[in-house]
């Protein structure tokens, strides 16, 4: 079991490394045979991974590598979550018929009243949405880290979509404050997409 | 890197394998991969395939150093041998 587990972190170590370098990975896998042989091989694999790691920055690849990974554990997988929970919120106000905004608004002024309705009678199609966004940005978060650009693009185009639906339906409901944050955040996040597949398919220069 | 200097130059025409130096010099894989990568960048290093021992086993990686990583290493233990010098105030 640890020896498997060893060998299948000197195999990403080997995935690591950008293709001029890869030679150093099956030197690797041909140690780690050795290695096996005498002791636990573990440490030696996990040896490899933080070599194959500290390589990263150096080389274009890598880069782009690190780049797609901080996108994704840094904008979108928290998108994701913030929109599930969202969904997830507007579910519990469906079922329950409780939410605190809609009750804040229904003790205040006729139009804030009237805009209570409004939130209340939106809210299944907002929350559908924002289930819809989530899944979307979970999706594109697998596609970016998996380097899949075409499924990544196809669902960016997705997620935009649902993402400029999910604004128009809000708008009457929201804050202007949330509206900016919320165009500012995706705007990012369109941009970001295509920034990085454009420069990860670019052709790496041969030395 | 003195460590591995060390060890390579303890028998300096040989050939030697990752394992080995890592039992020799005590580094782990960790440190010992990024010095041989780089020495070899820096030409201090050379590397090359071995068939295996034994039949089934995958080709393994040797390394020696070159005249400049020899160069090096005897330059290193020259300024370790030499005493302090204390030069008055």
């Amino acid at each position: 079991m640890s020896d498997l587990l060893a060998r299948r972190i000197v195999a990403l170590a080997v995935r690591c490394l950008p293709p001029q370098e890869r030679y150093w990975g099956r030197a690797m896998q041909a140690e780690l045979e050795e290695v096996e042989a005498h002791g636990p091989a573990l440490p030696f694999a996990l040896g490899c991974l933080v070599t194959a790691w500290r390589r990263l920055p150096l080389h274009r690849e890598g880069r782009a590598l690190l780049a797609s990974h901080v996108l994704t554990i840094g904008l979108i997988l928290p998108f994701a979550a913030f929109h599930v929970q969202c969904a997830l919120r507007g579910a519990y106000f469906l079922i329950s018929g409780r939410d605190p905004y809609y009750a804040a608004l229904t003790m205040g002024s006729t139009a804030q009243q009237a805009r209570a309705a409004l939130y209340r009678d939106m809210t299944p199609a907002v929350t559908v949405l924002l289930l819809l966004l989530g899944l979307a940005h979970m999706l594109l978060a697998w596609a970016v880290v998996q380097r899949r650009w075409q499924r990544a693009a196809m669902l960016w185009l997705v997620a935009g979509a649902i993402a400029a639906a999910t604004v128009i339906v809000i708008a009457p409901i929201a804050t202007p404050l949330g509206i900016v944050v919320q165009c500012l955040a995706l705007g990012i996040e369109m941009l970001a997409i295509p920034v990085l597949a454009r420069w990860r398919i670019a052709p790496t220069p041969c030395p | 890197m003195r460590a591995l200097l060390a060890a390579m130059m303890a028998d300096a025409a040989t050939w030697r394998h990752g394992y080995d130096l890592m039992k020799d010099t005590g580094l782990s894989s960790g440190t010992l991969y990024p010095l041989l990568m780089r020495m070899t960048e820096k030409g201090l290093v050379e590397s090359e395939w071995r068939d295996p021992a034994q039949p089934g086993r995958p080709a393994r990686h040797v390394y020696r150093l070159t005249a400049a990583g020899v160069a090096l290493a005897r330059s290193q233990d020259e300024g370790d041998a030499a005493p302090a010098t204390w030069v008055p105030a």
